[in-house]
């Protein structure tokens, strides 16, 4: 997921465009991605713990509401975490499901989200996790006509976003309650006359495709009938299977009965939760869901558990962190410096802006993994991820210092960091990396011919790094050119034709050929395009494996 | 972080594109890019499409992007060379905010120019006290440069 560029809407145009909202809200407003290690304003406003201490060295003031913000004042959110975790794992497939036309393919966020509804206990959270899913609970039956008219909360108000979402969101879901019948309607209408891809749609149940008219008139009936029989005996809210069961009911009026009893069942097992199945006015659909919703919950508690535990347990670890202070820079002299450096057996070397600036950043990192993250990592870890910024950050001063950190992930001649730099100047110099790395390129080639032996394996072993798609064509390409002249053609077929290998290994040389030159020329656009980010944060990967 | 954020939003045009202003990277530079603003109907500068040339630092998006007009236009906020002043483009940037909000901005500065904090006095002048003749000589700089 982090190395593709994933975006709001992408839910736009899908079933449930209300899902742009969601996935609007678990990203954080600074660098635009998913919160990683949420941390919380006492303005009420989440951020990345790193993006907002990074922006909190420059200015004093929370980036949505400009009012006042010390790093000191920053609280890690746990819930938010586990919510933002959950949801990019099952993000892909929910986004996958719902383009490919699907009824509903929402519930995993639904389960998910009212299970830590369940288990957390802080009722602010609670209530704003409910609002969320009831939201999108009721948009599904909504699709996208009405959705896309609450498109407005994408850009939460300055003050007390949650709370005003809140209201926002109950305000919608009020909204589309009412509207509810005319959506239904619209949604027959098209479905019934016009021819698209819409006509099928998955039942909630039984995962089975049917065309929708048969899904709603008969199948669902049959579908609920089945599994109160049967089906479902795997789940926990027995009552609610036990009363269906002996009910033979017409379909609108069993959905609600059994609505209401797994809103029942629900608020049994905990109250809190309940509220979030009570809103039985949504009489077939959303009863369907919810009844969808708790049996899918069984099927996915295992995902689940892991998910709430972590977030259960997650509040130990602030106690035993340690916070590294602000150090006030104009009082100190450069020996104190190196001492406060030396202290945290960090590199002392360099000049003062160079030495100010590692601390900074390294004192950025360091209160962000140990008082906001939930999995801290050790401090080696960290003393890493300060050498590969340096690396790519701090422009090289002298070449005296040879001590440096930057020095130490060097690969002995100094070209490496005069590439690197100019690569940051979008001037990327194929010939020297390839020499550079010419011993790797030598080992891919190896590894290619081996696995051109085995036509099973996939293109990615092949890569110099299976996660960045320039890089693995630019690898591609090197292999090409370092490869002994009398292997050139059987490592270029290797390349080209190490997906088709099953039809046609040896019969097209020359269509390969071409298609290599195609390659060639693709490639070299290519690198100039790929961003300096991935790339460098490949190679800081790379040297740190080395280092 | 920067080349991330930047194609991001980049995306999101491509993906939700607005009405009034088009912006995008001018060739394979990410962090150099063009954008041209339709002059809002209800202003002096109808009619005209103003271009601007985008660069984003390196520490996008702690840092402002820096925008400037390349097409000469008649602004009390916007001088000869095409600098504009807006707040949100100096002290009051904030990262959350985006280069097409900030572009709307400055179409909706276009439409309501801020005289009391003008980066041209004259001008600011003008439009104070002669309303109908700043629109008269903003049209015609339209007209001159912009169509």
């Amino acid at each position: 997921m982090d190395h593709l560029i994933t975006d709001p809407t992408d839910f736009a145009k899908t079933k449930i465009p209300a899902l742009e909202q969601w996935d609007t809200l678990l990203r954080c407003h600074i660098c635009k991605d998913f919160l990683k290690v949420p941390v919380l304003t006492p303005c009420g406003h989440t951020f990345c713990s790193l993006c907002i201490r990074k922006y909190i060295n420059n200015s004093a003031k929370c980036p949505l509401c400009l009012s006042e913000l010390r790093d000191s004042m920053l609280r890690s959110e746990f819930l938010v975490n586990e919510l933002v975790e959950c949801y990019t794992n099952f993000r892909p497939s929910l986004l996958k499901h719902v383009q490919v036309d699907k009824l509903n393919q929402l519930e995993p966020e639904v389960i998910q989200e009212s299970s830590l509804i369940e288990i957390d206990s802080e009722p602010d959270v609670e209530i704003k996790e409910q609002s969320l899913t009831n939201n999108d609970d009721i948009q599904i039956i909504g699709n996208s006509s009405e959705a896309s008219k609450s498109k407005m909360t994408t850009v939460p108000k300055p003050n007390k976003i949650i709370k005003q979402n809140n209201l926002i969101n109950k305000k919608k879901s009020k909204s589309t309650v009412e509207g509810m019948f005319n959506r239904k309607q619209e949604f027959r209408n098209s479905s019934s006359s016009s021819f698209s891809h819409q006509q099928m749609a998955q039942c909630p149940i039984c995962q089975e495709f049917f065309p929708i008219r048969t899904l709603e008139r008969s199948h669902l009936d049959e579908c609920l009938s089945l599994q109160s029989l049967g089906r479902l005996p795997k789940t926990n809210n027995k009552i609610t299977i036990s009363k269906t069961k002996s009910n033979i009911l017409p379909f609108s009026k069993k959905m609600s009965d059994s609505t209401s009893e797994l809103s029942s069942s629900a608020s049994k097992r905990d109250k809190s939760s309940s509220p979030f199945y009570l809103p039985t006015k949504n009489i077939n659909y959303s009863s369907n869901l919810t009844s969808t919703s708790q049996h899918k919950e069984k099927v996915q508690e295992k995902e689940k558990i892991s998910y709430v535990s972590r977030y259960v347990n997650s509040i130990a670890n602030t106690d035993k962190s340690e916070r590294l202070p602000k150090l006030d820079y104009s009082n100190l002299s450069m020996q104190q410096l190196r001492q406060k450096l030396n202290a945290l057996n960090l590199p002392s070397s360099g000049s003062r802006q160079t030495l100010i600036e590692r601390y900074n950043y390294y004192e950025m990192i360091w209160n962000s993994n140990f008082c906001d993250s939930l999995n801290p990592v050790d401090e080696s870890d960290l003393r890493r991820q300060l050498a590969s910024w340096e690396a790519s950050n701090i422009p090289k001063s002298g070449n005296s210092n040879k001590n440096t950190i930057g020095n130490l992930i060097q690969r002995g001649d100094r070209g490496y960091q005069k590439l690197l730099t100019n690569f940051k100047n979008d001037k990327f110099d194929r010939k020297a990396w390839s020499q550079m790395y010419s011993k790797e390129f030598r080992k891919l080639i190896n590894e290619a011919k081996l696995n051109y032996k085995k036509p099973s394996i996939t293109n990615t072993k092949l890569s110099f790094n299976p996660h960045d798609a320039p890089m693995k064509e630019q690898s591609h390409t090197e292999i090409i050119k370092e490869a002994p002249p009398t292997h050139t053609n059987k490592s270029e077929l290797n390349n080209n034709n190490i997906d088709n290998m099953d039809d046609n290994t040896n019969n097209n040389i020359d269509e390969s050929k071409t298609d290599i030159e195609k390659l060639k020329t693709h490639t070299e656009t290519d690198n100039n395009i790929s961003t300096d980010e991935d790339f460098s944060k490949d190679l800081s990967q790379t040297l740190n494996n080395k280092f | 972080m920067s080349t991330k954020r930047i194609s991001k939003e980049l995306n999101d045009l491509a993906k939700d594109p607005i009405t009034s202003f088009s912006a995008g990277p001018v060739g394979d530079d990410l962090f150099h890019w063009q954008a041209s603003i339709m002059g809002p109907a209800d202003s002096p500068y109808a009619g005209g499409v103003f271009f601007l040339s985008i660069h984003f630092p390196t520490d996008y998006p702690f840092k402002p992007p820096k925008i400037s007009f390349t097409t000469k236009i008649y602004h009390p906020n916007i001088n000869a060379n095409g600098n504009i002043c807006l707040d949100i483009l100096k002290d009051q940037w904030s990262p959350a905010l985006t280069l097409s909000k900030v572009l709307l901005s400055i179409c909706s500065l276009l439409t309501d120019a801020n005289p009391d904090d003008p980066l041209v006095p004259e001008i600011a002048h003008i439009y104070k006290t002669d309303r109908a003749k700043y629109e008269a000589t903003a049209r015609e700089w339209t007209k001159k440069y912009a169509v």
